[in-house]
């Protein structure tokens, strides 16, 4: 009787033991972008590759509150960057698009909506600060946006430990990395898998160019002026066939003549010749995105067209492109302005500020 | 033993034949020096002052014109030099390209109207030289972007930009298109850069904008709807390398 007794003993401890190994398993299932018709080169570090759990990880970590380190001072990725706005923070909660961090300082220039980076090579911000030459990607915005005074203004260690010693967490990191050894380096790959995972290509024009419905005579009106060098556009924002809209390069779009305290291009190049260039952000989704411009000084769609139209200065940094500078803008009819608007407004993605798959999971 | 030394030179003479690879070198120039960008120092015919910021083109279906008349063509070559990209400078189009008994080099400014077709190139900067579908589609064959001083001393910006050119009907719409690619032909000049041998091919900007034809930015705002314009430039793009 006591020979079964201890082998009954033996069984059990050896069951609960069992019970303490990770139940989950590791199988990593690369992440499919899905997108058809873009470029095929990423940038996606070697480090790093997307899988289904990495994303599924990061979106969690992404709209988490914890990140910030503080309970009382909770921030995400999310506060700011907004699904609805296109992954930038919208005019309802910052008037002048330039979100205020937990110190209560506001971010130096307005955001840059998070979408479709990861066809993006050419570096990140306004002014291409975030790049692969010097070995930032956009895993090191993470960290940077844990402890920036304009941001969450919090303390790594802090974060890495809510996140730890949350048991949910236990098994997201464990399927999307393998382990359970939490720390700011998985959770920046985790959220940069997100992140990356956020790609826009169902607005009305994309469905055009799919054959599925047709533009109105307005906006293809308006997509021929895009196109040529009447509003000249494209050679910076792009064409049905870099359909991206944005160039990713870095330009000085004749906005200023003088570039004093300007944390521009040449802040990062050291280059003089890059004084007043920001980089060329995408189009796509631009009617969520006010305000405009790297400072946001453009409230509306129409400030801009009119600024195109007629306020552009020379200086001696414009970008040669701007070939309309030479006589200070487009100088387009009311009726082109309106017709270009309305091509731009096709760019919009609704799909896209509605797709559950980027929405907050924690609702 | 002497055979076998003899035996050894020889096959070691042989595999340094199998591993030379020649290639071709793009070099820029204005004035006949070598091409300074972004420096306005530059004086046209007509006297402007200018800079040169960008110089981007493609060259296409590539032909070797040996000694004895032979030609040995490159099939579907297609390289694409930027002046700001340095290995777009040196191209190895094969792995065992001969430059020996070369007494010429023939090659397509931009692309031929079968390669010239739209969503060829996917990624930058290639894709970056796509030419709109409502002026004709395909690539830019070239952007050469300038800046350049007025009478008044202002700063100007003018875009050399040439591609597939249109013909238009009375309202303005484009009902025909016109490829401007041309055949360059010019005799090989060698030159060994780090061990290697190159034919070089020059690019003088400043012909580009004075021979034979002395239009100048002035003349127009954009070229890429005027048919006329890109047609002169076209001229003078073959000038600037066969001069």
């Amino acid at each position: 009787m006591r020979k079964y007794f201890v082998f009954f003993l033996f069984v059990v401890v050896v069951c609960s033991c069992g019970n303490r190994l990770p139940q989950y398993s590791y199988e990593p299932v690369p992440y499919d972008l899905g997108v058809p018709f873009f470029p095929d080169s990423l940038n996606i570090p070697a480090d790093n590759p997307m899988t289904q759990d990495g994303v599924r990880l990061g979106r969690y970590l992404f709209y988490d509150e914890r990140l910030s380190g503080d309970p009382k001072r909770p921030m995400s990725c999310a506060t700011c960057h907004k699904q609805e706005n296109s992954f930038e923070c919208g005019t309802a909660d910052f008037p002048d698009g330039r979100p205020v961090g937990n110190s209560g300082k506001k971010t130096p220039n307005v955001m840059l909506p998070l979408i479709n980076l990861v066809w993006n090579s050419n570096g990140y911000f306004w002014n291409g600060y975030i790049n692969r030459e010097s070995g930032k990607n956009i895993e090191t915005t993470v960290p940077m946006a844990i402890t920036a005074p304009h941001e969450m203004d919090g303390d790594i260690d802090r974060t890495v430990k809510l996140i730890k010693n949350d048991p949910f967490y236990r098994e997201l990191f464990y399927k999307a990395f393998g382990t359970t050894d939490i720390n700011i380096d998985l959770i920046s790959k985790a959220v940069a898998q997100f992140v990356r995972s956020l790609v826009s290509f169902n607005s009305k024009f994309d469905r055009f160019m799919a054959g599925e419905l047709q533009l109105t005579k307005s906006e293809t009106r308006g997509l021929m002026l895009f196109t040529t060098e009447g509003a000249d556009c494209f050679h910076c924002h792009g064409s049905p066939v870099l359909p991206l809209w944005t160039t990713n390069l870095f330009m000085n779009n004749a906005k200023d003549i003088d570039f004093e305290g300007q944390n521009d291009r040449s802040a990062i190049t050291q280059n003089p010749l890059d004084k007043g260039k920001y980089r060329v952000p995408t189009l796509r989704n631009i009617e969520f995105t006010a305000p405009y411009m790297h400072d946001g000084r453009f409230k509306t769609l129409d400030d801009v067209l009119e600024f195109y139209n007629n306020g552009l200065k020379r200086s001696p940094y414009i970008d040669p492109l701007s070939i309309n500078t030479n006589h200070g803008g487009m100088h387009l009819s009311d009726r082109d302005l309106q017709d270009l608007k309305a091509f731009l407004l096709t760019l919009s993605d609704t799909a896209f500020i509605h797709d559950l798959r980027f929405s907050n999971p924690w609702n | 033993m002497r055979k076998f030394v003899f035996l050894l030179f020889i096959v070691l003479l042989s595999c340094a034949d199998l591993s030379a690879q020649d290639g071709f070198l793009f070099t820029f120039s204005c004035n006949g020096n070598p091409l300074k960008l972004n420096e306005m120092i530059y004086k046209s015919k007509r006297g402007l002052t200018y800079q040169v910021a960008q110089c981007q083109y493609f060259v296409s279906d590539f032909a070797l014109i040996l000694n004895d008349g032979k030609v040995n063509t490159l099939t579907n070559s297609v390289h694409y030099v930027d002046v700001e990209i340095p290995n777009t400078l040196k191209w190895f189009p094969l792995d065992d390209l001969s430059l020996q008994n070369v007494d010429s080099v023939m090659f397509i400014f931009g692309l031929n109207s079968l390669q010239n077709r739209s969503y060829r190139f996917k990624n930058p900067p290639e894709n970056l030289m796509f030419w709109p579908d409502y002026l004709g589609g395909g690539y830019h064959y070239m952007k050469t972007n300038i800046l350049y001083l007025d009478a008044d001393h202002n700063i100007n910006a003018f875009n050399c930009h040439i591609g597939r050119g249109q013909v238009y009907n009375a309202e303005g719409e484009p009902i025909e298109y016109i490829d401007n690619d041309f055949v360059v032909k010019i005799p090989v000049k060698k030159i060994v850069v780090d061990g290697k041998t190159f034919a070089v091919i020059n690019l003088d900007i400043s012909t580009m904008f004075d021979y034979p034809n002395a239009e100048l930015f002035t003349d127009y705002h954009g070229i890429m709807n005027n048919q006329k314009a890109m047609g002169i430039f076209a001229e003078n793009i073959k000038a600037a390398f066969e001069r």
